[in-house]
């Protein structure tokens, strides 16, 4: 087999593999004080089975590109293009973007094939009715399992998630449990119906850290076990070293850096990316930490050029000019002039 | 500087709150703060870790009087006297707060947005009026100045600066009085990563160059670190863990600490570790488990005589090693220097 | 000692734009409300009502309000024209004349048009004479008769011949006025209280909201009826106008103070304001800088939803002959000599001065629900 055939059939292969491919996502908001691009062209790929996480400070976008994989963004004063392929479980491939988001196909994804858990599952679950009254209407909607069979499958799904007791907590009100027990919840009303990609928004940030601890386990066991794929957006490198296989960086709603978590954490290759990585005090590190410079700009700032670049140390002439997401031999994107040389091919 | 008197000796602090206290029901008790004990000396600082519900923000704003101790001292070494902070009133204990301050966990929410920054920065000033007239606006200058933003950031209102910049007005506030210990609540929790490093180095040389003390309190193990010469580690109001930093995190001796510190994410892929989180949530505070608080969850507090004793008895903070505290009755067999490997 | 830092974070030369980075908390708040139209609207609407009633009332009526039209007692409003009966088309504006008729068979009086008359209507005529502000004389009205021999009464005339309109316009002076000043004495209590009982916490609070609670669950009505009952009969009106105006905000300062602690127990937990009190600050300056100005807004659109009420609460009262009493003119005097059957049968334009009433609780409340949302930051987006 030449090397040719070799790249081909590794293409191939990687194709199959992609359960959702972003390509060139744009967001903007008109708000009452100006246009925010919050999404800037954002490439994501999710392979099967793996756990991608997207990692940035607030207001980089993060949240943004998980909602509009479930068209969950706000239908008024908002721009969006790009495409958002999905591989759907009959086979075949849906641009979600072009759904319409009140269609049946569209929820025929939404909460089936993609489910999605938030920060705080307070206000995510209703207070109004039953733990189990919500994972049954879950059920309901995205399954065709009824009655005592529904039942059933509600306590497999407390079980699952670690609930002791599910038949009693099946009865109890949101309220009535703790905040790592509300977010096992919605994580079992998320997996209802075994759904291919599970976006997580900051699941953990509002918890205490033991309970964090306990949640990330849970998260990575029903993966294992599911065999699903995950979106974990997260500001904490912490928590993507812990979880990702793969890691995208977002800085002002571009991915400034796009690598195996391993190669993310060996290698930072972005200046943004170093530049997070050395303001963490570090358990063990007496040095002193050499933080970013500045602070994230807002959003509504028309940048020409890279928009790391009044932050960067390494800011050089050339970054008045927007840099190209750069693809380095070993695998890793960057968007940043610096590695212009370095680079393989230019996206 | 041991044989002298310490900035700050707590001594045997309590809060209880009383919830759900109406016209015809007594409530119940919940005690925040749980006889909690520590001194600190001039210039050190004291990290003061926990999670959710374990008491360290209520004991933070209980050492500054927000809140009324239940009972307990806190003694403060002003000027080579000491006096018993928590009981004095009036202007004398105006004149002591000039030396307690504090800087608060929400920059959004510590300052007046009402008010422009210069407006923000005259208030102790006006307050105390320890400074002449004529000074003052050098003086708010030069707070400005040291930690970090420009004069020309006076006249604008809290809203149009960035959540590191408010920090760092709100920190120019406490400095403004000249205190000698402050109060860190959760200082940077709410800062973007890239803002926390700026904040914290910020601290780290303020404390220097002013012979500050602070009490550090995060529930950011690494943070804490950072900052804190000495840590004390807080579950259900009471203090479990009390060492020196280096100690602390070479050896954890609480099992609820080495738990802390076993479920904290590391940045670093190789270092996933196959852990072992504790077991369930922390409790209510209103209703704490008997004994020791943690023995609910406790690994090491298995089953029969173990667990009897746990559930029965309540562990005294005990000198394990030399100036390492620990409140279990089985500290001794607790062992970990593996944490010391990151 | 100064730690020159490198790393700082100095706001660039540029002021970076920050979420609503310009102007101040006020500015803001205006373009908020600027924002909603309704809000505007009602705005507009509060202040036409206000000139014309409050500060320039003897203008805008064309007649005084006790002037009598002999000829034309319990007239029905007369129609305004500018073509007449031969289809002539005229720029000025009239009325025809009115002809009294007496059915012979139920003596009844009916008046009907006398189209062989026009009374042209002028602008800035002379009239009847009065003082403006009370004492500068003058006798120039908006509009009337312009050659002062006919007269003009868009909304007809009560039983003894005075013009509604003027009255209309008159009566609103007491009507609006008592609603303002009974909701700012209100206002003073509430907020003096609320604050109070707040900050304070403890026995004062719970003393000032018993006492509130207490208030609150007194039926208003009856209360009222009592109150206003008790004012002696011999009083002098304008003595019967405060009077009526205190009854009325000692019994709605109770809704006002409740909000004001409410807030203010928000407010003190405040970082900001807990920074001011490990400052040491005394009681006063937390309260004056810190908690009135943070409910400040807040205030003044409880107030602005309270006026409506003290305006219907005085109608209600003049209404039931209890209120002001004549020879004051409110419109709920006015609507007391609507009274009964026969009135509205047949002179029914003596309802007009409901108009006003509507009107007005709309303008208030759309304008306090504008203002509402405008006060509130989160609005945004």
């Amino acid at each position: 087999m030449g090397t040719m055939e070799m790249v081909a059939a590794a293409d191939g292969r990687e194709q199959d593999d992609i359960l959702l491919h972003i390509e060139n996502l744009k967001v903007g908001f008109q708000t009452t004080s100006g246009f925010v691009r919050a999404v800037d062209g954002v490439d994501l790929k999710v392979r099967r089975g793996r756990t991608l996480a997207v990692v940035g400070e607030s207001g980089c976008g993060k949240s943004i590109t998980a909602r509009s994989v479930l068209g969950l963004l706000p239908e008024q004063n908002t721009v969006m293009s790009g495409s958002i392929a999905f591989k759907s479980r009959t086979g075949e491939v849906l641009d979600i973007a072009s759904l319409p988001r009140r269609g049946k196909r569209m929820r025929s994804i939404r909460g089936a094939e993609i489910a999605m858990i938030f920060q705080e599952p307070m206000t995510s679950l209703t207070p109004v009715f039953t733990v189990g009254d919500q994972i049954l209407e879950a059920l309901r909607l995205h399954t065709p399992v009824r009655g005592a069979q529904a039942l059933a499958r509600a306590i497999e799904l407390l079980e699952m998630v670690g609930i002791p007791e599910p038949e009693s907590r099946l009865k109890a009100y949101p309220h009535q449990m703790s905040g790592g027990m509300r977010q096992r919840v919605m994580i079992a009303m998320a997996l209802a119906s075994n759904p291919s990609l599970l976006l997580a928004d900051e699941p953990t940030t509002a918890l205490d850290v033991t309970v964090q601890a306990q949640i990330l386990d849970l998260m990575r066991g029903l993966q294992d076990e599911l065999g699903m794929s995950v979106v974990f957006i997260t500001h904490d490198l912490g928590v993507v070293a812990e979880m990702a296989h793969e890691v995208a960086v977002i800085y002002l709603g571009q991915v400034v850096e796009y690598a195996s978590v391993d190669d993310l954490f060996e290698r930072p290759t972005h200046p943004y990316t170093r530049g997070l990585l050395n303001s963490l005090p570090r358990i063990g590190a007496t040095e002193r930490l050499v933080p970013i410079a500045g602070s994230v700009p807002d959003p509504r700032e028309h940048r020409v050029g890279c928009r790391f670049a009044d932050r960067c140390a390494s800011r050089m002439a050339k970054c008045d000019t927007p840099p190209p997401l750069i693809k380095l031999p070993h695998g890793q994107d960057v968007r940043c002039w610096l590695h212009e040389n370095e680079g393989g091919t230019q996206s | 500087m041991t044989n002298a008197q310490p900035l700050l000796d707590v001594q045997h602090l309590s809060k209880s709150f009383v919830i759900g206290k109406k016209l015809l029901d007594e409530g119940q008790t919940l005690r925040a703060v749980d006889d909690v004990s520590f001194t600190l000396e001039r210039g050190e600082s004291l990290g003061v870790v926990g999670e959710s519900g374990c008491g360290k923000s209520t004991l933070g704003r209980t050492l500054l009087r927000l809140y009324e101790p239940t009972s307990g001292r806190v003694v403060l070494a002003i000027d080579g006297a000491a006096s018993d902070f928590s009981t004095i009133k009036g202007e004398a204990l105006k004149q002591m707060r000039r030396k307690l301050q504090m800087v608060f966990q929400d920059p959004s929410a510590s300052l007046n947005p009402r008010m422009t920054i210069r407006d923000i920065l005259r208030e102790p000033f006006a307050i105390h009026r320890h400074v002449p007239a004529a000074e003052i606006e050098a003086r708010i200058r030069g707070l400005m100045a040291e930690v970090g933003l420009r004069e020309d950031a006076l006249d604008r209102f809290p809203h149009s600066f960035s959540g590191g910049q408010k920090q760092r007005i709100g920190i120019a506030r406490a400095l403004a009085l000249e205190p000698d210990l402050i109060v860190l609540d959760e200082p940077v929790s709410a800062l973007d990563v890239s803002i926390r490093g700026q904040v914290l180095n910020l601290l780290k040389d303020l404390q220097r160059g002013r012979g500050l003390s602070y009490i550090f309190i995060s529930h950011d193990l690494a943070a804490v670190q950072y900052i804190a010469d000495r840590i004390a580690v807080m579950y259900l109001g009471r203090i479990v863990e009390l060492a020196s930093a280096q100690s602390f995190y070479a050896a954890p001796r609480h099992p609820y600490a080495l738990a802390l510190l076993s479920a904290l994410p590391v940045p670093n892929p190789k270092l996933r570790r196959g852990r072992q989180p504790p077991r369930g949530t922390i409790p209510s505070p209103i209703n704490p488990p008997s004994g020791c608080h943690f023995h609910t969850r406790c690994p090491f507090a298995t089953a029969g005589a173990r667990l009897h004793r746990c559930s029965g008895e309540v562990p005294q903070l005990r000198e394990i090693a030399s100036k390492h505290w620990a409140r279990c009755h089985f500290a001794e067999e607790i062992q970990q220097s593996s944490l010391a490997v990151r | 000692m100064s730690v020159a830092q490198s790393e700082g974070d100095v706001p660039q030369v540029k002021a970076p734009a920050r979420r609503n980075a310009d102007g101040t908390y006020w500015s803001q708040t205006r373009r908020r409300f600027m924002r909603s139209r309704v809000g505007v609207a009602g705005a507009v609407v509060v202040l036409v009502l206000y000139l014309i009633c409050l500060i320039l009332p003897e203008f805008f009526a064309p007649y005084d309000p006790e002037s009598k039209n002999a000829q034309y007692f319990g007239g029905p409003p007369q129609v305004v024209r500018f073509v007449d009966d031969e289809g002539q088309l005229s720029i000025q504006p009239f009325v025809y004349g009115v002809a009294r008729k007496i059915d012979p068979k139920t003596m009844q009086r009916t008046f009907a048009e006398d189209r062989s008359v026009h009374y042209p209507i002028g602008f800035f005529v002379r009239g009847d004479a009065y003082k403006l502000f009370g004492f500068i004389p003058a006798d120039i009205h908006l509009f009337g008769s312009a050659d002062g021999k006919g007269h003009v009464n868009l909304l007809g005339t009560d039983r003894i011949g005075r013009d509604v309109l003027s009255r209309m316009i008159h009566g609103g002076r007491l009507s609006l006025s008592m609603g303002l000043i009974g909701v700012s004495i209100s206002l003073i209590l509430g907020a003096v209280l609320g604050t109070v009982a707040g900050y304070f916490g403890g026995v004062t609070d719970n003393v000032v909201m018993r006492a509130t609670e207490v208030l609150m669950a007194f039926p208003t009505l009856p209360l009222w009826m009592t109150l206003a009952a008790a004012v002696p009969p011999d009083w002098s009106p304008t003595a019967v106008y405060i009077g009526i105006t205190a009854i009325l905000a000692l019994v709605a300062w109770g809704t006002l103070a409740r909000e004001v602690r409410g807030k203010v127990l928000a407010l003190r937990e405040e970082e900001y304001v807990l920074a001011g009190r490990v400052m040491g600050a005394s009681h006063a300056r937390l309260i004056f800088r810190h908690l009135l100005p943070g409910c400040f807004s807040h205030i003044i659109v409880v107030a602005t939803l309270a006026i409506p009420s003290m305006i219907i609460a005085e109608t209600a009262l003049g209404f039931l002959g209890l209120g002001v009493k004549p020879p004051m003119i409110s419109w709920g005097v006015m609507l007391n000599e609507a009274q009964n059957i026969r009135s509205i049968a047949h002179t029914p334009w003596l309802l007009f001065p409901a108009i006003p009433v509507i009107v007005s609780i709309l303008a208030f409340n759309f304008l306090g629900d504008g203002m509402r949302d405008a006060a509130d930051p989160q609005s945004e987006l």
